[in-house]
């Protein structure tokens, strides 16, 4: 039964062979571990898209 | 046999895990399925589908439970039999009755897991709405998968399981995709099944060992002593050689539980186990896996419709899966890898006359597994480069509030690195574009080129809306991409362009301006010297790159740059516009001036009163993208998330300028460790109070407020000790929001220990401030 309880995840192993990797090489798998991480964050992942200072005075 | 199901072990206590089974049946007949194909035989006798007055019962059970521990968060899996066997309006009903009360007392998880077969974008579209998670059941390549999943008349289910996941993986569905469930067979090769789930793409996988117990050992063919090891053993060297591609739940398990963290799952480790199931017609029972033991094994004699979870918490059978390593038997408690196994999945301990009080069964594969996963670990990690975990002090260095070059450099490769994986999804997601190709061609012969036009910050905003989006009319900015590559590469290209209202951007190199603001394909020629933009009606726009001078339809990029500092300033790329805020238009000569002259006063401020700031920001802000400015005459500055290495600002003096560049790029440094590492729990909801905001901020918010207004604290800190007259009351005012607000943080429970680590880390950096 699948009841997973996530544990952290971080993006350094797979950027690290992206890095290396000409851009038409790049596999979809690896591409598609930053997507989720990068992109998909608006529903399920909650990030902040933009930090904004606006003064009070 | 265990003592009877009823037996009660003490004390209630809270269960946070919820598996229901909304539909009793299944449209498979798997045959290694323990729903069906096992010793308990009970699904005969139960509801075919959960009614939506059980449901509601059942979500009413939780709910109370949740209220009465105060627990933060519960799960909720939504389970069969097939779930899907509920039409769309079934399922949008029964989820409907599920989260209502639940959600009006705590938070809610829901995933559900799903053999995929009948998965449309009806379904997608119910469970997007209700913010649901899909695992599907995959166990590899076709033969693999076939060799199990088939449907009753003997057919297999490898094609519309393969569709259901094509269609999980289009933009609009994407969010739900939560990994893929694959049950071993030894029989099958372990290369093509790795292979075979790997080209789904799935965010995580979960092996699953075959449901066993000692009256049923599992397969073990050739005499080979332990061969679930060796199988699973392939897949992780693989898996590590290829940069963990994806996650494994079990060896991402086994490598935290080997560091002393939780292995996350109930197949392995010592994690406490607080899930109860809720059958169709409302009974409580044990997890599943249990059926695979004795007829009747899962069965607890308490129904939702007259029993609360607290009542089922207090049960031996589910209370002893509390204990961890205490409720194993003496065998593995005395076994030196007790705390990664923990004795396998329960069920698998299963022995007549001895009940669950035994190894696992596959207590000689999971002993070699760990010793061989550990041992392979430790030798990938010993060969790897650094870079592959990051240095060591990258936290450190951004938690004390500045970075160094090093760092920043780091950190900026990173950023770079998620660049070209997200321009490269985009081709994978709209399809291969003359730009593309022309890109890439030139990477070849000029590596250098390419990588220094993809620097530029924008091209991640543009890439991240392309991938939101399943729009791919904005491809052709690659063409863009690719021509600025050309002119630094002097090498002649043609390929296709968008004009976007009346601009194309050559990002690093310039912005041609077509004479209307209007938006339409176009074609670009870069050869050495010269630019030809040639539009619609066959009008053609020159450009003379010999010339360095600007013209109406062209402006060449604008640097400024001093002692050390260099910045571009943006003010074409339609891809800048993801600041919050509208971006200024193009630039005259005199609005450059001032920005030329408040950036130059600003530097030398940073470098004289803020030095230990100094580095991070010469190394890592690249780009100034000028904002319209505020009618009201306020500061406005922001960064954006999707747009590491600039900063965008309405017009302002060198003093202010100086604050905003400082406050600004704390938030691209975190913004950028947070792409990275996990510190706080991405699915907490926790509302944070801080005295910047009046409204209360989420976690990544409250997090990135801190540490940008720690910084702006520290600014007046310094400037009190110059003798500033304004600065003692506004270090006041920022260092008690600081720290006011890194209590709060450390009060929500939801930072990672990395982020706890990170906060500690910031907080003594502030501490030391009063002394
Ligand atoms: S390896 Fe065997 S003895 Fe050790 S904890 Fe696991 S099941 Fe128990």
């Amino acid at each position: 039964m699948n009841t997973e309880v996530a544990t952290p995840d971080n993006l350094v192993g797979p950027l690290a062979v992206i890095n290396e990797t000409p851009l038409r090489e790049i596999r979809a798998e690896h591409a598609s571990r930053v997507v989720r991480r990068i992109v998909d964050k608006e529903s399920l992942l909650k990030r902040l898209d933009v930090a904004a200072f606006q003064s009070a005075h | 046999m265990p003592g009877p199901a009823g037996d009660e072990a003490g004390g209630a206590h809270p269960l946070s895990q919820f598996v229901m089974k909304v539909h009793g049946r299944c449209d498979l007949k798997c045959d290694h399925c323990y729903v069906y194909e096992h010793a308990d035989q009970s699904w005969m006798i139960k509801a075919r589908a959960m009614s939506k007055d059980v449901a509601r019962a059942a979500a009413r059970r939780v709910a109370e439970h949740a209220a009465r521990w105060r627990l933060p968060l519960v799960r909720v899996v939504v389970h069969g039999g097939e779930p899907l066997l509920l039409r769309p309006a079934g399922l949008d009903e029964l989820i409907t009755e599920i989260r209502t009360p639940i959600e009006a007392v705590t938070r809610l998880s829901l995933t559900m897991q799903t053999n995929g077969v009948r998965f449309s974008p009806a379904f997608g579209d119910v469970l997007k709405r209700h913010r649901v998670r899909v695992g599907v059941s995959l166990d590899g390549d076709r033969e693999a998968n076939d060799r199990h999943r088939r449907f009753a008349n003997g057919s297999g289910s490898f094609d519309q399981v393969r569709a259901a996941l094509a269609l999980l993986r289009t933009p609009a569905y994407r969010d739900l995709y939560a990994g893929l469930l694959c049950t071993i067979d030894v029989r099958n090769s372990p290369e093509r099944v790795y292979e075979a789930l790997l080209a789904e793409q799935p965010p995580a996988v979960d092996f699953l060992l075959p449901h066993a117990t000692w009256d049923n050992p599992p397969l073990r063919p050739d005499g080979d002593a332990t061969p679930y090891a060796s199988w699973l053993s392939v897949i992780h060297r693989r898996w590590l050689a290829d940069g963990r591609p994806m996650r494994i739940r079990l060896f991402d398990g086994l490598h935290s539980t080997a560091r002393g963290g939780p292995s996350g799952s109930e197949q392995l480790g010592a994690d406490t186990v607080d899930m109860v199931v809720i059958e169709t017609g409302g009974e409580y029972e044990q997890a599943d896996s249990v059926k695979t033991a004795y007829d009747g094994a899962p069965a607890t004699g308490l129904s939702v419709l007259t029993h609360s979870v607290d009542e089922v918490s207090r049960l031996r059978p589910i209370a002893v899966r509390q204990r961890g390593v205490a409720g194993l038997s003496a065998v593995c408690r005395s076994c030196p890898v007790v705390q990664q196994c923990a004795g396998g999945l329960y069920a698998h301990r299963f022995r007549s006359g001895h009940g669950f009080d035994s190894p696992s069964v596959y207590c000689a594969d999971l002993r070699v597994l760990i010793d061989r996963t550990n041992e392979e670990t430790r030798m990938h990690e010993a060969d790897a480069k650094p870079e592959e975990t990051g240095p060591a002090d990258v936290i450190d260095q951004i938690a004390s509030g500045f970075g160094d070059e090093a760092t920043i450099g780091w950190l900026t490769e990173q950023e770079r690195s998620v660049t070209r994986a997200l321009v490269a999804a985009t081709v994978e997601q709209h399809g291969e574009t003359t730009g593309w190709l022309t890109l890439t061609a030139l990477e070849q012969g000029h590596a250098g080129a390419v990588r220094h036009v993809l620097a530029h910050p924008y091209v991640r905003a543009w890439a991240v809306g392309m991938l939101r989006t399943g729009d791919h009319e904005g491809m052709p900015y690659l063409g863009g991409l690719a021509a600025a590559a050309a002119v630094h590469a002097s090498v002649p290209v043609e390929t296709d362009v968008r004009i976007e209202r009346g601009v194309v951007t050559l990002p690093t190199v310039g912005t041609l301006y077509w004479p209307e603001p209007i938006t339409a394909a176009a074609r670009i020629a870069a050869e050495p010297g010269e630019l030809r933009l040639t539009g619609p009606d066959g009008v053609v726009l020159t450009v003379d790159l010999s010339q360095p001078g600007a013209a109406a339809h062209w402006q060449p990029a604008r640097h400024i740059a001093r002692d050390g500092w260099s910045v571009r300033i943006e003010d074409g790329d339609p891809a800048r516009d993801c600041h919050g805020w509208t971006p200024a238009q193009r630039l005259d000569d005199h609005a450059v001036g001032h920005w030329r002259d408040s950036l130059a006063a600003a530097w030398r401020l940073i470098d004289t009163e803020l030095p230990e700031y100094a580095p991070a920001l010469r190394a890592g802000l690249k780009v100034i993208m000028p904002l319209e400015p505020d009618p009201a005459g306020r500061q406005r500055a922001s960064t954006a998330m999707d747009a590491f290495g600039s900063l965008s600002a309405a017009p302002v003096g060198p003093a202010e300028l100086a604050v905003l560049l400082v406050h600004e790029f704390q938030h691209a440094k975190l913004g950028a460790l947070l792409d990275l590492y996990d510190l706080h729990d991405p699915d907490s909801d926790a509302r944070i109070t801080v005295g910047w905001k009046t409204e209360s901020r989420p976690v990544e918010a409250a997090l990135q407020g801190v540490y940008a207004h720690a910084a702006v604290a520290d600014v007046w800190r310094r400037r009190a000790a110059r003798d500033d007259p304004r600065a003692p009351e506004l270090y006041a005012m920022y260092h008690r929001w600081t720290v006011d607000a890194i209590a709060a943080l450390r009060e929500t429970g939801a930072l990672t220990p990395l982020g706890d680590d990170f906060v500690g880390r910031m907080a003594a950096t502030v501490a030391s401030w009063d002394s």
